[in-house]
């Protein structure tokens, strides 16, 4: 019996992997196959069209670009903070433990929770109406859990002999948060930071009530009652249409450039993930 | 007769420590410890392993407050007669004023100069000239200026092991403290690096109050003033205790201190 297992379970794991990766690149191709044909210069600088599915999308990259920067500028700060009192501030185990389960519970959240959230608080209750800014202050809570755990894990990787050098030379803890922690820990930051981003760019349940429309809009001049037009969006609402053989090229080539802008966060990630995990591992 | 010269000019401790016990959730890790120690010179703290010779260490300079999971401190620690502990005392400061070096050296991912200055330039407010003083002060008084003044802007891991111990040194001295703790300084150093430790703690304790911890007896015995035993009694760390050198080495009274020399002994 122990000789089943121990020759079925690695071949169970690479069915596993390569099932993974099969989906994976099946995604991938698809989308390259028939996104690839519409993209032009025109597509992506064009602004959309007065017909479905007509025109560029040069407002919805716009538009998913400043939500994305929006969510990084309301995220960044608050999962700073929260890594910093999780790991450098509270010192209880019991508290820490608390704060780590919250920021997993958080993660957990539906998106289209936040959504509804937001829906409440901005659209309703401050009176916003649909708001790109709304919309960038959801994905920013969103993202703060992966930008948080992220930045937690490398600073308690970061040897104790840093801090207790520095505080052996009368650094106080401030000091030390900005001499020595954050400079050997902002690429575990960065790299939860692009993964977080790479998520927001894609979310469509946050802004869905609270930031972005399909058409008639183009850059926001305020805040209340100045909705954007958003890649995610755009393609939930071509795909409601996609038997139409004009919306389908615009759908496809919309879900190529989305892909492409997640996948480059995603690749600027990883060179910092692997430094991250190489200071870990060498102090 | 080096021992009998420093010993009784001192009347007041720069340090000292009254009915000080430190104890984790778990267990007790000093008790009542009743300490002394003169300024100027080389205190040496010598002790079996987990006896709570670092521990005691970190007590003066309130390093043991970083300790996680957190420690309890019970007793009175003073440095120039003024509480360690309490409301009001700038733990920072204390820390500026009494340094502390460490078994293994630990240099920051920067270059050597920015390692010497790391503690001076967040410290201390010191013009750019101000600063190149001290860093050359602090390089020539860790006896590292003559190897090291060619490539100041060069990281500090390229340095040897015994040089970046010095270098850490020159850290420590660059805050012009009045008291280094070192703790087990030489452990992870060759023979040769060794050597310029020691001679290095010799000339810094014409100025400095220096407590050295140690496993090295001959090394104790080559450069303390006085010497603390720190055993395991009752299954908690105590000064069993304290006495110039010669008086420790030679004629020991506790039955604990005896057993440790003569282990130490056999071993070396």
């Amino acid at each position: 019996m122990r000789k089943w297992i121990d020759r079925g379970l690695p071949i169970a794991c690479a069915i596993c992997a390569v099932a993974c990766c099969a989906l994976l690149l099946g995604i991938v191709a698809t989308i390259l196959a028939r996104g690839l044909p519409v993209l032009s210069g025109e597509f992506l600088s064009a602004a959309d069209g007065e017909l479905l599915g007509s025109g560029g999308i040069r407002y919805q990259l716009f538009g998913t670009v400043l939500l994305v920067a929006t969510a990084l500028a309301v995220g960044a700060p608050l999962a700073l903070g929260w890594a910093l009192v999780q790991a450098v501030w509270v010192r209880s185990q019991r508290g820490r433990r608390l704060l780590r389960r919250t920021l997993y519970a958080v993660n957990a959240v539906p998106s289209i929770l936040f959504g509804i959230f937001g829906l409440i608080v901005f659209v309703k209750y401050l009176d916003w109406g649909k708001s790109w800014l709304a919309g960038g202050i959801l994905l920013g809570l969103m993202i703060v859990p992966t930008i948080a755990v992220a930045l937690v894990e490398r600073i308690e990787a970061l040897p104790a002999k840093y801090v207790r050098a520095a505080a052996g030379l009368g650094l106080s803890k401030g000091r030390i948060v900005t001499s020595v922690i954050l400079p050997q820990c902002w690429s575990g930051g960065a790299s939860g930071a692009l993964i977080g981003l790479a998520r927001a760019a894609g979310e469509t349940a946050p802004i869905l009530f609270t930031a972005a429309v399909f058409s008639g809009v183009t850059v926001p001049h305020g805040v209340v009652e100045s909705p954007v037009l958003a890649l995610p969006y755009h393609i939930f609402v071509l795909a409601q249409d996609s038997f139409d053989p004009e919306a389908g090229a615009h759908l496809w080539g919309s879900a190529f450039v989305l892909l492409a802008l997640v996948l480059a966060l995603s690749l600027l990630a990883l060179p910092l993930r692997l430094r991250a995990a190489e200071e870990a591992q060498h102090g | 007769m080096a021992d009998i010269l420093r010993m009784p000019s001192a009347p007041r401790p720069i340090l000292s420590a009254r009915a000080v016990s430190v104890a984790s959730a778990e267990r007790a890790l000093l008790h009542d410890v009743d300490l002394d120690i003169p300024e100027a010179g080389v205190f040496g703290i010598i002790g079996p392993s987990g006896a709570g010779k670092s521990t005691l260490l970190k007590v003066f300079n309130r390093l043991l407050e970083l300790e996680t999971p957190p420690l309890e401190l019970a007793g009175d620690v003073r440095f120039r007669g003024r509480p360690v502990y309490g409301a009001g005392v700038d733990a920072d400061a204390l820390r500026s004023r009494v340094g502390m070096l460490f078994q293994q050296p630990v240099v920051f991912p920067a270059s050597i100069r920015r390692n010497v200055l790391f503690g001076v330039r967040h410290v201390e407010r010191l013009s750019r000239a101000g600063l190149e003083e001290r860093l050359v002060e602090a390089l020539e008084g860790a006896a590292l200026w003559d190897e090291v003044a060619d490539r100041l802007d060069r990281p500090a891991v390229e340095l040897s092991v015994g040089q970046q111990q010095r270098l850490c040194l020159a850290r420590t001295l660059a805050l012009r403290p009045e008291v280094v703790l070192m703790d087990e300084p030489t452990s992870a150093l060759d023979p040769r690096a060794t050597a310029a430790i020691e001679t290095l703690i010799r000339r810094l304790a014409d100025v400095h109050t220096i407590v050295l911890v140690t496993h090295d007896l001959d090394q104790a015995r080559r450069l303390a003033d006085q010497v603390a035993c720190v055993c395991r009694r009752d299954n908690v760390g105590q000064v069993i205790e304290t006495g110039c050198c010669t008086e420790l080495f030679d004629n020991p009274r506790c039955p604990e201190t005896m057993d440790y020399l003569d282990s130490r002994g056999t071993d070396q």
